[in-house]
């Protein structure tokens, strides 16, 4: 039985009672756009959850990872990792909204439902059951449905509100009917019992078992922005707040892909692995794709949007090669880490932008470096790490997955060039990455400057410190992250 | 001297603000002499390590990817110096040259604004010295990291550090040539990081494949026989490719005459002859050091590539105009020299190539200084629109004769020393392996030098010699801070020409150590 | 530091060896700073030092009484092993001599005739600089050094030949719109210098070459080392690589001697000051050529004494020098302007020298050819040095480069009238009183002598030459001393410039010079056996070639008759008398108008114009190695550079990532069903992947 101290179970209820709360203060207060009151609680929250998950680390009271419990949910690193991840992530939409939010209505429900997805993105990592999985992924996606459509007056906002609710409704089904077809099979929803269950399938029932992965892929990979799942995305994101946007580009996508290796890689490890090549397929065309559509891209959201596309690419590499390389699945956390910061600052960045300048067109964006220093700063530094450009972060977390990549080589022919693909493609990404900067910071240079926001600054500040400082001295995070990573392997069985 | 190379490569980088503020605060001249300073000490200490033989250091980093460690021996100690030496060089020169850019810009701007009119906000117009020295802060703030950079690359010795470094000097390149380059300098600042950085990742793949076979990506633990062959000839391969495009050898040079010729030009005579010399110390580093067996397969290519790349360069430096093109494509085919050198596979071709760095850094360097006078004192880059300098800038053009004797390999400059060395490295090879083909491309090679020889007389000719157009006769000389670093130069190319031991003292030993002579 | 000085009492003279190279370097490096504090001191400074260099070379003169040498060796490049040094062998320091004290004569002379000019402080530098590589080439020790020294003679000569960077039109050389198949026949001093400078060093690459292959076998760059272990030599020869690597080396002395097929340079090297030309015709630059040959010579043949045969370096050796000697010969039997015909001439004479040589070692008396080459590039140096100051002094007097320009100018320079004839009868070889007689009839019996099966076709050759050479000196001073004043004088007199004589300063030096040569002539034959006799010694002395003419150092032969054979002698005389009386009815006498004689008839007629032409020599060579391959470059450079590789991978990248993005982009339609039919197609996809 799970202890009452278990780190999933404090930010739930340290979340959940914030989240809860925060509308009811809000009828209590009959008051509107206080909106820095609701932040600085939501803050306050984020904070002490991310709190209690570092303190539990330091304490060594996280059990190592992927250890499947018959519990729902277990207090693993793994999911450690990922809870540290959305809180950042949900830090950053958060400390963003400060600005943002001040003049848009109904703060209070704005920064509950923040919270309420925030609880299911971190239950999603911890769960060790399907249908617990499965909740927690509602509960993460329906706020967002309605935070993405936020802006009630914006058309586009809520044409991707309606877009993203009616994928994420199918892909919702679609899950439901992959979990249906394994507790046919197996007999359980428990994940450990299900890799049980597979370890001992009756061969005729394989086709099954192999359309329920298809189900799971299909399904996570709507979320992950996986291509050809992934149309919704850049609409999605281009019409949503940016803030949101920084919540489904850093936060959810990785619940994606918590759940796609909790599922996918960890669960299915014992069945045939065929899934690693879809996973390949996969990889290539994502990061392909996302990165030549964003070459010619006029809106630096959309822009982003498409790189996203392509990050989901990368990290799914590592999914890949999982069960043949460690290295492959630890690049693909410290991706995700990497991921969530860098493309939550550079979002929170546009959020800045819009708020000062109302603009996201690249072409408007000339002589920003001078308009807006800091934010530009901020941005240019998370794009060159989005480029994989050392010694930022970002590099050291595309080296151990094109590592990975490599190392399975030889037991899987098609690996090398999932790492050729990797590398031609964070080339590529470099032209229009080098784009942006190019518009920033080479011309318009008789532009003024104008104040940035306080709590944009403060997250630029907050993420060049964690790329430049993890990336000159990566070892501690490599460390977190080998902690992080469940050991994958042909013979591994609960 | 404890600490001496973490020194050399980090105080740079960690002072590199200060020269910030102080050009921001102080003007032009307080951030020279502060990066001049900076330089001269990181420079002494450079030359220290150099002349105390072998020197390593090492500190903890990653346990992953290995160690953080500095390593100055028979093979990175020339290239060190030669990096730092040039970059100190280049601080006074750049002072002129880049308040002369910044003025252009400057009016540029202006105009700009005043093109603009009322149509834009109403926007102040700084006064032109705060111009100048925020420009001029930012730009040696960048200079420091670039020179950082290329340092750190040569003393690296891990794998992972030495791509690292190699793409932290892309990054300054990259500004400097995008904000104060000529022409359309921010596609071409674009064209340079693509295509270097495209060249780096393909390096990186050879490292991963390297470094995750034998489990480690320190330098000493690179054994060439615990590598399955296939691997080892694939990474070797891209390794060769990646540090190709560095070296902008035959096929991968298209980005080189872009940048060089963009770039403001004392960053032209860093890149040239300092940073993508730096390709050819990966060679040999990666591939000859580490690689032997696999050097030895590749090595004929290698040659052959060397010599369509001098040949091919020197062919596309006769049909310039642009003055900085043409020392540009020079440059092409004077790495052309260096693969050649390294394809040679014999301890004096070897050290010969090496050698060509040294003496290419110094005759191109000057050269592009000479450029840079030209460009400033003339205000154009035209060949066809000069003619007749010597009588009006003798001292420019008696050091761009010395750099260019050096290019050419005559003696008493360095050049001869280094080509000399070169060709009969080429020759022993072609003789003991009895091999027709490195025969011919021994003579080919020859050859190639009168081709050089006749682009760059050529090139004097026009520029220095014969009838001096109308529109020059008011020319002057450049000033001293021009001048005097390419005297200390040319100065430089002679002492090394008569006396090469210099440097091939602590070369051949480090060739025959790897040839296992 | 390794000293090792042999068969001298005093130990001095190494450094004098070593001041001899060193001194005029010295003289050059502080020649600016001379420059700064006064002009007109740089003249004194460069003569000063000239005359110290030749002081130095002459008290190193008693190496050569007993064949005896200083042999000084230094660490140079401690890597490799390599040593530098200086070697004070008689024939470097018969050399160091000739250089030494014509070139101080020209210095004197320089001050003269280049007074005035505002770069004069560059005319000294290099001067000195090209004395310097001279000496250097001269007395160093072995092959690497004299490349030293090789390309400091090059750079030198560049510099100096296109002195006149400014291009004026009055520098230049030849006919202004005259073409040659398409090729314009008139050379800008920039353009000239540059010419000389790239067409040497396709001779230096080759010797470079040469002197690696040589290195690669002996491990050493040193003269006396390769003397003294010939295992180089055999293995080298085993692989059949002797004979190339000599020649390759040979190559270099073609280059720089201007010799076929490398000789096109040395015309166009008349833009520079006249004072350079004959620095360059008599004491530096091409006789640096023939000196190599002499260095590397007798040891091809002491090879042979070991069994090492290399025959066929010497006859090619002396088929470049008797095809050279003939094809610039006729040229100058045409050319108007007076320099480029001494430049021919020159050009011609060291032909003979090279054919001397060559024939020496294809004979079993190979002290007769060495002798005789070595004699006549001493007898030229001092008549050519006179006659090219000498034109020099008309040049500056009469202002025009052209023979048509000049005439009549006897009465006006009795003194230059006087020295010319002295100097060109050297030239010619009048008999008995010139050292070119000697010289010349040593080299045609050494060469009538030598039992060669080419013997014979080159003696014709030789003579004929010798024909021409007589003809065209006479043409020379028929055409500038006798018959009218020209036009251009009489303008000029017209004009109120008066023709004189030169300053003291410029003729002396020629006056010295014009008389050496017939002063040495009276004791020619005397000379000619001193200097065989030195030489035998020190062919025996140092290479262990023998001669069949001594025995204990005793001759066996009666003095007087030593090198004169019949044969020779008599021919000389014909060719003389030939070459003399055609070009006194020509140009003298004036009894029949050349023009005339020339278009009467059509063969005359074309074998004029191919002459004129010269031979089509420099128009081939350009059209085949600039003009084609500029074409060559350009073609490449527009259609291959800037299209398939330039286009192809910057722009045509762009284009090609714009154009997927767009195709890409095409399906975000934004319509919600196509994204859904998206979205089922991938299902589908995935599993059909997964059930496979």
């Amino acid at each position: 039985m799970i202890e009452i101290s278990a780190t999933p179970l404090i930010i739930i209820a340290i979340l959940g009672v914030v989240g809860v709360l925060l509308p009811v203060i809000n009828v209590i207060r009959k008051e509107k756009g206080s909106n820095s009151f609701y932040a600085v609680i939501t803050f306050a929250a984020l904070i002490a959850s991310i709190g209690y998950v570092g303190y539990q680390f330091i304490n060594e009271n996280v059990a190592p990872s992927a250890l499947f419990s018959e519990d729902v949910i277990v207090d693993d690193a793994f999911g450690g990792f990922f809870a540290i991840a959305m809180l950042i992530v949900a830090i950053f939409t958060t400390v963003g909204s400060f600005n943002y939010m001040r003049k848009q209505n109904y703060p209070a429900i704005y920064y509950s439902l923040i919270l309420l997805s925030t609880i299911g993105m971190v239950l999603v990592a911890y769960s060790t059951d399907l249908i617990m999985l499965f909740v927690a992924w509602e509960l993460m996606s329906i706020p967002t449905y309605a935070l993405v459509g936020f802006i009630k007056r914006n058309p586009q906002s809520n044409e991707a509100a309606l877009k993203y609710f009616l994928f994420g409704a199918l892909s919702s089904a679609i899950i439901v009917y992959g979990i249906s077809i394994t507790y046919g099979i197996t007999g359980s929803t428990n994940i450990g019992e299900v890799i049980h269950g597979y370890a001992n399938l009756d061969p005729e029932l394989l086709p099954l078992a192999l359309l329920s992965i298809g189900m799971f892929i299909a399904g996570f990979g709507f979320k992950m922005g996986l291509v050809p799942f992934h149309q919704w995305l850049p609409d999605t994101y281009e019409g949503s707040p940016p803030t949101i946007t920084t919540l489904l580009a850093a936060g959810t996508k990785k619940a994606g892909f918590a759940a796609t290796i909790r599922i996918v890689v960890l669960g299915m490890v014992v069945l045939n692995l065929d899934w690693t090549l879809a996973l390949g397929i996969l990889a290539i065309m994502t990061m392909t794709v996302g990165n030549v559509a964003a070459i010619m891209q006029k809106n630096l959201s959309r822009m982003l949007a498409y790189s996203s596309i392509a990050h989901a690419g990368y990290i799914l590499i590592g999914l890949a090669v999982a069960p043949h390389s460690n290295l492959g699945l630890q690049g693909s956390l410290y991706q995700i880490l990497n991921h969530a910061v860098m493309k939550g600052m550079a979002f929170i960045a546009v959020a800045g932008i819009v708020t000062t300048l109302a603009v996201t067109n690249l072409d408007k964006l000339k002589g920003l470096g001078r308009r807006m220093p800091i934010t530009s700063l901020g941005l240019v530094i998370s794009l060159l790490a989005l480029a994989g450009v050392p010694p930022l972060a970002g590099f050291w977390s595309k080296l151990m997955l094109f590592g990975g990549a490599l190392d399975a080589s030889t037991a899987l022919w098609w690996a090398p060039w999932l790492a050729i693909a990797g590398v031609l493609n964070s080339a590529l990404s470099l032209a229009y990455y080098g784009w942006i900067m190019r518009r920033m910071y080479f011309e318009g240079e008789t532009e003024k400057r104008v104040s940035e926001p306080k709590s944009v600054i403060a997250v630029m500040v907050f993420s060049i410190i964690f790329l430049v400082g993890f990336g000159v001295y990566p070892d501690p995070i490599i460390k977190f992250v080998e902690f992080a990573t469940p050991i994958v392997s042909l013979g591994i069985m609960p | 001297m404890e600490y001496a190379l973490l020194q050399a490569v980090f105080i740079p980088l960690l002072l590199s603000p200060v020269a910030y503020i102080l050009g921001r605060k102080m003007g032009p001249n307080a951030a020279m002499w502060f990066t001049f300073a900076v330089l001269l000490y990181t420079t002494v200490l450079v030359i220290q390590a150099a002349m105390g033989g072998t020197t390593e250091e090492h500190y903890p980093w990653t346990d992953l990817f290995g160690e953080f460690g500095f390593l100055m021996d028979g093979l990175a100690s020339p290239f060190a110096i030669m990096i730092y030496v040039l970059s100190l060089i280049l601080v006074l020169y750049s002072k002129p040259y880049m308040i002369h850019r910044f003025h252009e810009q400057f009016e540029e701007e202006q105009k700009e604004l005043q093109a603009a009119g009322g149509q834009s906000t109403v926007v102040e117009s700084r006064s032109l010295t705060d111009y100048v020295n925020a420009k001029s802060g930012l730009y040696f703030a960048l200079y420091l990291v670039f020179a950082m950079g290329m340092l750190g690359t040569v003393l690296a010795t891990n794998l992972i550090e030495f791509y690292i470094f190699f793409e932290v000097m892309l990054i300054p390149g990259f500004f400097l040539v995008a904000i104060w380059g000529d022409g359309p300098r921010r596609k071409i600042g674009l064209m340079f990081l693509f295509w270097t950085h495209a060249g780096a990742v393909v390096l990186l793949l050879g490292f991963l494949m390297i470094g995750l076979t034998i489990g480690s990506f320190d330098f000493a633990d690179i054994r060439e026989s615990e590598i399955p062959q296939d691997i080892v000839l694939i990474s070797a391969i891209a390794i060769a490719i990646g540090l190709g495009v560095k070296l902008a050898v035959f096929i991968f040079h298209i980005w080189l005459p872009y940048v060089h010729g963009s770039a403001p030009t004392p960053i032209s005579a860093l890149l040239s002859p300092a940073m993508i010399g730096i390709g050819a110390y990966g060679i040999f580093r990666l591939i000859v050091e580490f690689l032997p067996a696999t050097f030895a397969e590749l090595s004929i290519w290698f040659h052959i590539w060397g010599l369509v790349t001098m040949i091919y360069g020197g062919a596309m430096a006769l049909m310039q105009d642009d003055i900085k093109r043409l020392l540009a494509y020079s440059s092409i085919s004077q790495m052309g020299y260096i693969l050649f050198g390294i394809g040679s596979m014999s301890v004096l071709g070897l050290a010969g190539a090496e050698m060509m760095y040294v003496t290419h850094a110094l005759g191109k360097g000057i050269l592009f200084m000479m450029a840079g006078i030209i460009i400033v004192k003339v205000g154009t880059r035209s060949i066809s629109k000069l003619g007749g300098l010597a009588g009006k800038m003798p001292i420019t053009a008696v050091c761009a004769v010395i750099g260019a004797l050096t290019i050419m390999g005559v003696p008493p400059t360095s050049g001869f020393m280094g080509e000399w060395i070169l060709f009969y490295g080429a020759l022993e090879t072609a003789i003991e392996e009895g091999s027709t083909v490195r025969a011919v491309t021994f003579g080919l090679g020859l050859v190639a030098t009168a081709l050089t020889m006749s682009y760059m007389l050529w090139m004097l000719k026009r520029v220095f010699f014969g009838k001096t157009p109308e529109h020059l006769e008011n020319v002057k000389e450049g000033s001293w801070y021009m001048t005097a670093p390419m005297m200390v130069l040319a100065g430089f190319t002679v002492v090394v020409g008569i006396y090469p031991d210099i440097f091939l003292q602590t070369i051949i030993p480090y060739m025959q150590g790897v040839l296992g002579v | 530091m390794a000293t090792e000085t042999m068969g001298l009492p005093f130990e001095a003279t190494s450094a004098a060896a070593w001041l001899v190279w060193i001194l005029p370097f010295v003289a050059a490096l502080i020649m600016p700073a001379v420059g700064k504090a006064s002009k007109k001191f740089t003249g004194y400074v460069a003569v000063g030092f000239a005359l110290m260099s030749a002081v130095s070379a002459a008290s190193l003169l008693p190496v050569t009484l007993d064949a005896s040498e200083i042999h000084h060796q230094i660490t140079w490049i401690e890597a490799i092993g390599l040593k530098g040094g200086v070697l004070a062998d008689p024939l470097s320091v018969i050399m160091a001599n000739v250089v030494g004290w014509i070139s101080f004569l020209i210095m004197i002379y320089s001050t003269g005739y280049m007074k005035g000019d505002k770069d004069i402080t560059r005319f000294w530098f290099w001067m000195m600089f090209f004395i310097g590589s001279m000496q250097i080439i001269v007395l160093s020790d072995n092959l690497l050094q004299v490349f030293f020294g090789w390309e400091g003679v090059g750079l030198a000569s560049y510099a100096l030949i296109s002195f006149w960077y400014r291009d004026k039109k009055k520098d230049h050389v030849g006919t202004e719109g005259r073409t040659v198949l398409g090729l314009l026949d008139y050379y800008a001093p920039t353009h000239a210098g540059m010419k000389a400078f790239i067409m040497t060093k396709v001779g230096d690459v080759m010797m470079i070459a040469g002197m690696l292959l040589i290195f690669l076998f002996a491990g050493t760059f040193g003269f006396k080392e390769l003397m003294g272990d010939l295992g180089w030599a055999e293995a080298m020869s085993a692989q059949g690589l002797l004979v190339p690597a000599f020649v390759l080396i040979f190559g270099g002395a073609v280059g720089k001697s201007a010799q076929f097929p490398l000789n096109e340079w040395l015309l166009e090297a008349m833009t520079g000051p006249t004072a350079v030309s004959a620095l360059i015709h008599a004491a530096t630059m091409v006789k640096a050529g023939v000196f190599l040959v002499a260095r590397i010579g007798p040891i091809v043949f002491a090879l042979a004494a070991a069994g090492i045969m290399a025959e066929q370096f010497f006859e090619i050796v002396a088929w470049v020098g008797a095809i050279t000697a003939l094809l610039l010969a006729t040229q100058g039997m045409v050319n108007q302007e007076i320099k480029k015909v001494l430049a021919y001439s020159t050009g011609s004479q060291i032909g003979y020298m090279m054919m001397a040589l060559g024939v020496a070692g294809l004979s079993h008396q190979y002290v007769d050819g060495y002798t005789a080459g070595f004699f006549h590039l001493i007898s030229h140096a001092m008549f050519k040095a006179s006659l090219f100051m000498a034109a020099g002094s008309l040049l500056h007097v009469v202002g025009s480069r052209f023979m048509s320009d000049m005439g009549g100018l006897r009465k006006h320079m009795k003194k230059t009238y006087a020295f010319m004839w002295a100097a060109g009868l050297g030239l010619m070889g009048a008999p008995f009183i010139t050292t070119g007689f000697w010289s010349k009839d040593a080299i045609f019996a050494a060469v009538y002598e030598s039992g060669s099966e080419w013997a014979l076709p080159l003696y014709g050759i030789a003579i004929l030459t010798a024909i021409i050479t007589a003809f065209y000196t006479t043409r020379m001073m028929g055409l500038v001393f006798f018959g009218n004043k020209s036009k251009h004088i009489e303008k000029m007199e017209e004009e109120g410039h008066h023709v004189h004589e030169a300053t003291l300063s410029m003729w002396v030096p020629y006056g010295i010079l014009a008389v050496l040569t017939i002063g040495i002539g009276l004791i020619g034959l005397s000379a000619e056996e001193n200097i065989h006799h030195l030489f035998d010694e020190y062919l025996d002395h140092s290479f262990g070639i023998h001669s069949e003419h001594y025995e204990n150092g005793e001759s066996i032969l009666p003095a007087p008759l030593q090198g004169l054979n019949p044969v020779a002698l008599g021919s000389s005389l014909v060719a003389f008398a030939i070459g003399i009386g055609l070009g006194y009815i020509f140009y003298i006498g004036r009894w029949v108008d050349a023009t005339k004689f020339v278009n009467s008839n059509i063969f005359f007629y074309a074998i004029h114009k191919v002459i004129l032409n010269r031979w089509y020599l420099n128009a081939i060579i350009y059209w085949c190695f600039v003009v084609a391959p500029l074409w060559l470059a350009r073609a490449v450079y527009r259609y291959f550079e800037k299209t398939a590789i330039d286009y192809g991978m910057n722009d045509g990248f762009q284009k090609a990532a714009g154009w997927g993005a767009k195709v890409v982009q095409g399906t975000q339609t934004g319509v919600t069903q196509s994204y859904l039919f998206v979205f089922g197609a991938g299902l589908l996809f995935i599993i059909l992947i997964l059930l496979i």
